[in-house]
């Protein structure tokens, strides 16, 4: 049987953005794969965070070209659709949780369905339980975010914006601050998502044993740039450049420190 | 010593105080909905370019710091008519402006803080999520500025309630002023005085109830 012909989902050229921030990017190219996941590594202010910004026009570009899926939406650093038509396709899922503290945990995941998608309550409620289900917050799903505790918090932030089926989600720390098995159900849901719905992840994260086990391919970010892409095989000890196998060493002598 | 209570000495003024306390509960009513809702375009003119602001941010300084009395005798003697070639307002309108603005200036600053508090964490992530900018304000932006500010705006709209006594220095037929007619008459003044204080009490007191069950409320409790 023939291989299903891989195509290039999302394609990022020459960006540069966050002229002023803490973490700037400059000259990042990056090509992802349907159903693909990009794991991301570097260290802290390596422009990771400025990265997703502006890939979902939450910061301006000031350079570069982008395609999703063919289509151009990114010219020479102008966002050439609306930003949140751009977000229905490649949705950033924040470090920090930002639920509605005033809706209950159904409502958070029902709300977006409603006001992006034109969802019926119905629908949007029949969806939400199916991906509380997947994630582990199905007894959570009458609770007020007040109300539970932070790994299902930060699962509850994930579920909102899984329930809108995205192409691409990016995915920023979705496990730090969080218990180990918290880490575990998290990462089986992503795993879960890729392989029943084909989505496609860029995933920043300091936990590299959850980079190995969801990544394909994974980028050294550094100063801004994509210094070096490996597949996830070769993943930690397989970097060449020598600023890239300096932080994977150190992050792994840290770690059996 | 002894003093001899004499209620009946009111009884024709009974249409009059009832009369007097509808105008107390819809000066405050009109002068707390119209105070508040001018305070969220002033808020959001808080927050423009600082030409804008500062002046902006002074007046209501300036407002805040100005008596209602005085407010409202401005509102009233303003010489309209040899500055604007227009006729003044009535009393009852001028009482209006006055206890208006002075609840604007409060408003206006309470909003302001309150949509600069608005965390940002839940904003960014409306916006990651695909929400609009009118759906950002109408389903994250307002519903957190509303249960900040409700419990303090409550205790502006019954001091409003209060302060409205103040339109009888300029004739306005509110309960004060119908209990100084009825003393002029009657002579009677600690029982105008003590029907003034239960016209107030009747007209606040379900209101501070109200104001104390919405604090306590679960809507506004998750913050």
């Amino acid at each position: 049987m023939a291989e299903a012909p891989v195509t290039t989902l999302l394609r990022v050229k020459g960006l540069k953005a966050g002229y002023g921030e803490r973490g700037i990017i400059s000259a990042f190219d990056l090509e992802v794969e349907r159903g693909t996941c990009i794991g991301i590594v570097g260290y802290s202010g390596c422009g990771k965070t400025t990265l997703f910004k502006a890939l979902t026009g939450l910061m301006p570009a000031e350079a570069g070209d982008a395609w999703l899926d063919g289509d151009q939406f990114l010219t020479s650093g102008k966002l050439t659709v609306q930003p949140w038509s751009l977000r229905r396709h490649i949705t950033l899922v924040t470090q920090q949780p930002g639920l509605l503290p005033h809706k209950s945990v159904l409502e958070n995941l029902a709300l977006p369905q409603e006001l992006v998608l034109q969802k019926s309550k119905e629908e949007a409620h029949a969806e939400a339980r199916t991906v509380a289900k997947l994630v582990g917050i199905d007894a959570e799903l009458n609770a007020f975010p007040s109300e539970i505790s932070g790994g299902q918090l930060q699962r509850a932030h994930l579920a909102r914006a899984m329930v809108l089926h995205p192409e691409i989600l990016l995915l920023d720390e979705v496990t730090s601050n969080v218990d180990p098995r918290t880490s575990e159900a998290i990462t089986d849901a992503l795993d879960a998502l890729r392989d029943g719905r084909g989505i496609s992840f860029l995933l920043v994260s300091h936990d590299f044993a959850i980079v190995r086990k969801l990544a394909d391919r994974v980028i050294f970010l550094h100063k801004g740039r994509n210094l070096e892409e490996i597949p996830v095989t070769e993943f930690p000890g397989g970097f060449r450049d020598p600023e890239a196998q300096t932080f994977a060493s150190e992050r792994v002598s840290r770690r059996e420190r | 010593m002894s003093y001899n209570w004499d209620f009946s000495a009111l009884g024709p003024y009974k249409l009059a105080f009832l009369q007097g306390a509808c105008w107390t509960l819809y000066l405050g009513a009109v002068s707390s909905a119209a105070g508040s809702a001018l305070g969220i375009p002033m808020a959001l003119l808080l927050r423009q370019h600082p030409v804008v602001s500062v002046p902006l941010g002074l007046a209501i300084d300036a407002l805040r710091a100005i008596p209602n009395l005085v407010l409202i005798l401005g509102a009233y003697y303003f010489p309209y008519s040899r500055l604007f070639g227009i006729p003044g307002p009535s009393p009852l309108v001028a009482s209006l402006i006055g206890l208006t603005v002075a609840q604007l200036a409060y408003s206006a600053d309470l909003i302001r803080s309150a949509i600069e508090a608005v965390p940002a964490n839940q904003v960014l992530s409306a916006r990651a999520l695909g929400f609009r900018e009118w759906q950002v304000a109408r389903w994250v932006v307002f519903p957190s500025v509303v249960r900040q500010v409700l419990p303090s705006h409550m205790a502006l709209w019954i001091g409003n309630v209060k302060l409205s006594s103040l339109a009888s220095t300029i004739g306005v037929h509110e309960s004060v002023w119908v209990a100084q007619v009825a003393m002029s008459t009657t002579f009677r003044s600690l029982e105008a005085w003590m029907t003034v204080g239960a016209i107030y009490i009747v007209l606040v007191t379900p209101l501070t109830l109200l104001a104390r069950r919405v604090e306590r409320s679960s809507w506004l409790r998750h913050q």
